[in-house]
């Protein structure tokens, strides 16, 4: 029975955890709101920069023996390349159309890159899930009654550090202030002299540095690669950025804490097996009684 | 010969799915729900034949009646929900069917058969939690080959083909489109939304249902597994793919994309990277799908006026002539 005199510490530890694991969900769902905030489409692709990301990173650091900043380094540089790619190609030559035909133009590059990492993976270089290198496994802070594991703390650090980053762009530079002149309509922002497809450009780099830095972290964390990471995180990070409301980061920052926090207290309170559905249900009655996620705006009706 | 059997009939379910996906497509709604619809007909009618032993008509006529039922109850309360947020719910919902049913157990113990005589366990007869829903053998019991099985479902194909081709003649039909172009002056005309929305959806459900109950009674073996993300984006890649303005195109796509592999064989270890690829380059060339509305007009056309030519003998002919101004 769980209800017993640990409850209470078990719990509360449980929470801790989940929030902290919530920062790396933030960090992908951060990734689907900026382009959804700009562009107004869902890149179903942006689970491979997580996926490539962690990749790099596990190779970097197992082959050539890498300390942890710069293999984290590498697995940025890696992952804002397949942001590129993803703009290049899934984005650019259709972004008049219907907003469903990036979506599945995403989806068709989200399948074929899953796939070749796959077969990469399985037929060249690794026969057996690797694991991610992790030199901080034992090391954890102990506070009160909680053991704090420390590679939690620094990914949440880390997070916090990125979060922070993204802000002083958005608020503070010249770069910012096109982004949001682009959030609020590609056609005024055009009029105003800013060069749309440029900015647009570099949204998607900040994306996949988000991205690729959630692959790491989330390898580091689960002490593993996975050449599925990239479906794992499109999925939950695409339901993150719709918790928090649609385009919005600050939602995203919250909604993967909430995800995290929720995730693992399903899975303590109520039952581990059904923890999937406990989450998806709370997101379907979230999106009908609140439309707009968390902190989403509404939009306005015609009439 | 079998083998090809069993191909056709997953294609004819494949292009049943694709349909109950273009049903609600017709209003502007993108579901990615169709996974868990398809999901509630199979476990439905296959637990119908399999624990109750029922034929397989009512069965199938049950799971598609829960799978309405359950679309209905996704529906209404999805009316408050809009755009591409309407089609994430619907993938919410997808998930919650799948742990469910991945955690689901009923049914009742079998007979001993010769291939359990090495465990000495008796077969469970229904929803086994994770190891899924085995021993579905109607088609085996009742001595229905898969040829047999295969002609049935090009039947039922044939009529959701009509039933389509009518639909989208009829006035309903132009109600359905009038709202996907624009809700708002749909409502101007006096055509409620929400009442068409909701039809729409429901009818999908209930299609995707029929689609499930044959798949489960085709493979024999079923788990929760088999209904997840991947299967429902695919189904609408087959509508977005094929062409979403007429009901030829997610029939095509559905063709496409499961005959292609087996065609094709020696691509068969490149399959999901080809078809990834071709779906990438679909969508930067021909951005509303393979077949497009006058393309597919333009076709009609042309082979009504074969028909007329070939089988009517001098019916245009006459008509020309008869039509055709006096001459002075």
């Amino acid at each position: 029975m769980i209800f017993d005199e640990y409850f209470i510490v078990d719990f509360f530890q449980t929470g801790i955890d989940g929030i902290m694991l919530g920062s790396v969900y933030a960090l992908m769902a951060i990734g689907f709101a900026l382009i959804w905030g700009l562009l107004g489409i869902l890149n179903l692709a942006h689970g491979q920069t997580v996926a490539f990301g962690m990749f790099a990173g596990m190779i970097t650091s197992t082959t050539l023996n890498l300390p942890v900043p710069i293999a984290f380094a590498c697995a940025v540089v890696t992952g804002v390349l397949i942001s590129l790619i993803i703009e290049r190609l899934c984005y650019r030559p259709i972004r008049r159309a219907h907003e469903l035909v990036p979506m599945i133009a995403t989806l068709g590059f989200w399948i074929a890159t899953e796939e070749m990492l796959q077969k990469v993976y399985f037929h060249l270089y690794f026969h057996d899930y690797t694991k991610f290198p992790n030199p901080y496994t034992f090391l954890s802070l102990d506070v009160g009654e909680f053991r704090i594991r420390f590679d939690y703390v620094l990914t949440t650090l880390v997070a916090a550090l990125l979060v922070g980053i993204l802000y002083y762009i958005i608020y503070k530079t010249r770069l910012g202030m096109a982004l949001r002149m682009v959030a609020a309509g590609h056609d005024v922002a055009h009029l105003m002299g800013v060069d749309v497809l440029k900015t647009l450009r570099y949204a998607f780099v900040i994306a996949g540095a988000f991205g690729a830095s959630a692959g790491y972290l989330l390898g580091l964390v689960a002490n593993m690669a996975n050449p599925y990471a990239g479906s794992v995180a499109t999925v939950k990070g695409l339901f993150t950025m719709i918790l928090g409301g649609a385009g919005s980061i600050p939602g995203a920052i919250v909604g993967g804490m909430i995800l995290g926090f929720m995730e693992l207290q399903s899975a303590f309170l109520l039952s581990f097996a059904y923890r999937d559905a406990i989450a998806m249900g709370v997101l379907f009655l979230l999106l009908v009684f609140r439309p707009h996620g968390l902190f989403g705006t509404k939009v306005e009706e015609k009439i | 010969m079998d083998y090809w059997f069993t191909i056709v009939s997953l294609a004819c379910i494949n292009s049943i799915l694709a349909w109950s996906v273009y049903s609600s497509y017709m209003t502007g709604i993108v579901s990615l729900g169709q996974a868990g619809f398809f999901a509630i007909g199979a476990f439905t009618a296959a637990s119908l034949t399999a624990i109750y032993d029922w034929h397989i008509l009512p069965a199938t006529l049950v799971g598609a009646l829960a799978g309405a039922l359950v679309g209905l109850a996704v529906a209404l309360p999805l009316l408050r929900v809009r755009g591409l947020h309407l089609t994430i719910a619907t993938v919410a919902f997808v998930e919650v069917v799948r742990v469910v049913l991945h955690n689901m157990k009923y049914g009742r113990e079998g007979t001993f058969t010769v291939a359990d005589e090495v465990s000495r366990q008796l077969p469970w007869i229904g929803p086994d939690g994770p190891l899924g829903f085995r021993h579905i053998t109607y088609l085996v019991k009742n001595d229905i080959s898969p040829g047999e099985f295969a002609a049935w479902l090009v039947l039922l194909v044939v009529i959701f083909g009509i039933y389509f081709s009518i639909l989208e003649r009829s006035r309903l039909g132009y109600a359905l489109r009038a709202v996907e172009e624009d809700e708002i002056a749909a409502q101007g005309v006096g055509l409620s939304h929400n009442y068409l929305k909701v039809f729409a959806f429901t009818i999908g459900a209930a299609i995707a249902a029929i689609a499930g109950s044959l798949y489960a009674h085709l493979l024999t073996f079923i788990t929760g597994h088999d209904f997840d993300i991947p299967l429902t984006v695919m189904v609408l890649a087959y509508v977005v793919i094929g062409g979403g303005q007429t009901f030829w195109g997610p029939f095509l796509g559905a063709l496409i994309f499961t005959l292609l592999p087996e065609i094709a064989r020696f691509t068969k270890e490149f399959r999901l990277e080809i078809f990834g690829i071709a779906m990438l380059l679909t969508m930067i060339y021909r951005e509303h799908g393979l077949l497009t509305k006058t393309l597919v007009r333009k076709w009609e056309a042309r082979a009504v006026a074969f028909i007329q030519q070939k089988f009517i003998f001098g019916r245009s002919n006459l008509r020309s002539s008869d039509s055709s101004p006096p001459k002075n």
